[in-house]
């Protein structure tokens, strides 16, 4: 079970990056976080959806309303230019992070 | 389908009922909780358990709003100012009608009474006023202020009509002027009148005006409801 603040911590990266692999909306977001985490993170509604808002605010993220196949209308979210650039510098803060703590643990790994 | 309509649409109004989240992020959970119960029913569940499950699992409206309002907190605070301001011009305009009619009244009886009948009978209205309605409410209900006896009523009455003391040493001294100064009281009716006319229609006019924000809003909303359902 992962603490509040880690999962707190780990939202923006980890909204950015599934936004990255394409455009969604909430309710596929979450399932791909839950899938994604295998079943370990499961994001509440309440959580989410401020969460994109205020990325939406920042200018990382683009929304649109668009009606899906089978006829129901979405808004869906998409990463801006900006955005990928806000995921390329949390890739490699929290990938810095996890090198500091293998090399803490004893471990050595070669990331590129 | 319409029954489930029904439901979703309870749902949205009891988020909506403070009126804190926009018409796009009602139109959002409510997508969302379609896909809720859409899913829910592949699972072999029926509309209704579908809509249960699926309403449970985004939470409670206080829960939902609370988190919203975390990460918009000037959506509240729209909310908030709006209402403080439509308390604030309603409560200037009600001062100013009851004080433009009861000058007027004061005005056109000037020559005919004097005013400390007037003190004499409006203070003893006003204090029998109060404590009958300040011991009926309590034999009736119970109340904060529960006077235990007529006598405890009549001491809050007259401290109650107090600020009275303050309306009359004002009609006290419109009639010494309507009766000293020539036409006084026809140039206090009209700007009182004008008074008047300016807190209630500015007012009016605010309120009208966020009205038609509101429905522009609201518009948007029962456009896109089609689609959605």
């Amino acid at each position: 079970m992962t603490t509040r603040e880690l999962v707190a911590a780990s939202t923006r990266p980890l909204l950015l990056s599934v936004l990255a692999r394409g455009e969604s909306y909430g309710y596929a977001i979450i399932q791909a976080v839950l899938d994604l985490s295998g079943g370990e993170l499961e994001w509440s509604e309440g959580m989410l959806y401020p969460a994109l808002h205020r990325l939406e605010r920042e200018g990382l993220v683009l929304s649109r309303w668009k009606t899906s196949d089978e006829g129901r209308k979405r808004k869906y979210y998409r990463l801006s230019a900006n955005g990928r650039k806000a995921l390329e510098k949390e890739k490699s803060q929290w990938l810095s992070m996890h090198e500091t703590l293998l090399a803490a643990w004893g471990r050595v790994l070669c990331l590129s | 389908m319409s029954v489930l309509n029904e439901w979703v649409a309870t749902w949205r109004a009891s988020l909506d009922c403070r009126g804190e989240l926009t018409s796009d992020q009602l139109d959002e959970l409510e997508s969302h909780l379609r896909d809720g119960v859409e899913r829910t029913r592949q699972l072999g569940l029926s509309d209704r358990d579908a809509f249960l499950l699926a309403a449970a699992r985004v939470g409670t409206p206080d829960a939902i709003r609370a988190e919203y309002g975390k990460a918009h907190p000037e959506n509240i605070w729209v909310t908030r100012t709006f209402w403080m301001v439509v308390g604030f011009l309603s409560f200037q305009a009600a001062g100013t009608l009851v004080g433009t009619l009861s000058q007027a009244a004061v005005a056109a009886t000037a020559r005919y009474f004097d005013w400390y009948y007037l003190l004499v009978i409006s203070s003893l209205v006003s204090v029998a006023a109060w404590a009958a309605g300040l011991y009926y409410y309590d034999s009736r209900l119970g109340s904060l202020a529960r006077p235990r006896s007529l006598s405890l009523a009549v001491v809050i009455a007259i401290l109650v009509s107090i600020p009275l003391l303050s309306m009359l040493v004002d009609a006290g001294m419109t009639m010494w002027m309507v009766r000293n100064v020539d036409r006084y009281g026809a140039a206090m009716i009209a700007v009182r009148g004008q008074s008047l006319l300016l807190s209630v229609a500015v007012p009016i006019g605010l309120l009208l005006y966020s009205r038609s924000l509101r429905g522009k809003r609201t518009g948007k909303r029962s456009a896109s409801r089609t689609p959605l359902g």
